[in-house]
């Protein structure tokens, strides 16, 4: 046979071939509800005391501060269609260092407690660095305990900003310690604590797509 | 303009706009990974882009040596994803310490987030994808000829909704074919030999910013007076980066630009050319870095 003749011959077999592997259909527009995922975060701040070879403190933060609406920004996604709002990393930092130089701090904790009587559990353990200069934030050692209280408290203001009520025991105080060097000189530091979420909500968006 | 170059414009830009509507969204979704895994998550996309613009650039192998040749038509081209484009495995992202492999969704994977647990008890989500079976674009092209048995051909679209929910779109490509059968003796078929150069922008701020080249032998013959059948074996180059804003940690966003690895693949294409006076019509088959299909119509004279 000649070769011109095998031309279409060959045409039909390739096209063949591709159609029984799965080849792109007539397109038409469709639907898809999408999850997004928008990362936030939430900074607090708090003053670390010491007078020995210790450091210690507390704070109470109020989590319903947290505006969930600034959060999505323009990501398309309506606070009615957020799913949740979970916990996805911890780190810390000396924000205010220090006057003694060569302050070192080690072995720090931190407990949580929720209004209403939620708690103390364990949130981070194992702070450690310098002191007497600024920091870049750190990862944190987390805890299962103090992550699962942070989780249910994002929950419930995500449940009562969606039907626009208040959020019952919304405050979580933070009790914190740890050791410091050098020894028989007074700590005093600024430390803060960045908690990152992640926030997962649906859209609807049109896709031009086949079959 | 005449009414032909308008109807091949406006059908390539709503072809085009076909693909924007979701395109904030991708953005939205970018923001929150890694540049690591934004690769991942856009894995995709290399292949779906090189097997689309790569293809429906030559239709037939006769290119006349002299004499005026002018068409301008609009190409339309599909690929479709196989199970493995779906999902990737994500890296964990810093602070993050996950505790067991997910399989997250690629941008044409599932609509369903996964979310991954961590040391401590802390989640990552990953979000979720468009649920895509195919991707598929559509270009007008003008090919004018011929001076010493070449071509040459360009292709263009632009669309700029003006609306920050849809971002925009460009696409530009030149190329040229030049014959080859004149340089044999008694061929059976003719044959010819082609490149085409061509950048793709979507999204604002180019989002994601590739360009890619195509050369390809075609051979093809009439086997009726308006029927000729074409096969082609090719080569494709394509390069992507994507340029997003990145959420930081402790807030804000920092614009990141990330560099995909090069898709290379050999392409070999089949198609079929319905050939009339002043209209043809053709429709192939392309085995590239993923199957694809294309049909078109073009308006004009010559070959």
């Amino acid at each position: 046979m000649r070769i011109h003749r095998l031309l279409p011959l060959a045409v039909l077999a390739l096209g063949g071939l591709s159609l029984g592997s799965g080849c792109p259909t007539i397109p038409k527009i469709q639907d898809r509800v999408v999850e997004l995922a928008v990362g936030g975060t939430t900074t607090l701040d708090f003053v670390a005391d010491g007078s020995t070879n210790t450091w210690s403190g507390n704070a109470t933060y109020d989590l319903a501060d947290l505006d969930i609406n600034s959060l999505l920004g323009d990501s398309g996604i309506d606070l009615q269609h957020v799913k949740s709002i979970t916990l996805s990393g911890v780190s810390y930092r000396v924000s205010v260092p220090d006057q003694t130089a060569g302050r070192t701090i080690t072995s720090g904790t931190v407990l949580a407690s929720r209004s209403g009587g939620g708690g103390p559990v364990t949130l981070l353990t194992g702070f450690h660095g310098p002191a007497d200069v600024e920091t870049p934030f750190t990862t944190a050692s987390v805890q299962p305990d103090g992550v699962t209280m942070i989780n249910q408290l994002l929950a419930d203001i995500l449940a009562a900003a969606k039907t626009g009520t208040p959020v019952a025991n919304s405050t979580i105080t933070y009790d914190y310690n740890g050791e410091s060097t050098p020894n028989g000189v007074p700590t005093h530091f600024t430390w803060q604590l960045k908690l990152d979420l992640s926030i997962v909500g649906t859209v609807k968006v049109k896709v031009l797509d086949g079959d | 303009m005449s009414r032909t170059v308008r109807i091949a414009l406006l059908a390539g830009a709503l072809t085009l706009a076909g693909v924007l509507p979701a395109l904030a969204q991708v953005d939205v979704n970018l923001g929150s990974l890694t540049p690591e895994n934004v690769k991942g998550y856009l894995e995709p996309l290399p292949k779906a882009l090189s097997v689309t613009l790569n293809s429906a650039a030559f239709q037939t192998a006769n290119v006349p040596m002299a004499g005026l040749n002018f068409s301008i038509g609009i190409h339309v081209m599909a690929m479709a994803f196989k199970d493995e484009d779906r999902t990737y495995s994500p890296t964990d992202p810093p602070g993050f310490t996950s505790t067991a492999p997910v399989a997250a969704p690629t941008v044409v994977g599932d609509e369903q987030a996964v979310t991954q647990p961590g040391q401590g008890g802390l989640t990552q989500v990953y979000p979720g994808g468009f649920d895509l079976n195919q991707f598929e674009i559509a270009v007008p092209q003008v090919t004018v000829g011929s001076l010493f048995g070449t071509k040459l051909m360009g292709r263009w679209i632009e669309v700029n909704t003006g609306d920050s929910e849809l971002g925009k779109a460009k696409l530009w490509g030149v190329g040229a074919q030049h014959n080859l059968s004149h340089y044999m003796a008694e061929s059976p078929v003719d044959v010819s030999i082609g490149a085409m150069y061509q950048a793709f922008e979507l999204g604002d701020d180019k989002l994601i910013d590739s360009k890619t080249w195509h050369a390809e032998v075609t051979a093809s013959r009439n086997v009726l007076p308006w029927l000729q059948p074409y096969l082609a074996a090719g080569y494709d180059s394509f390069k992507m980066e994507v340029n997003y804003d990145q959420d930081l940690s402790g807030g804000g966003t920092q614009n990141t630009n990330v560099k995909f690895d090069d898709e290379n693949s050999a392409h070999f294409t089949a198609g079929l050319l319905l050939g009339f006076p002043t209209i043809k019509l053709h429709a192939q088959v392309d085995l590239a870095s993923r199957i694809g299909a294309a049909a078109g119509v073009r308006f004009g004279f010559g070959s």
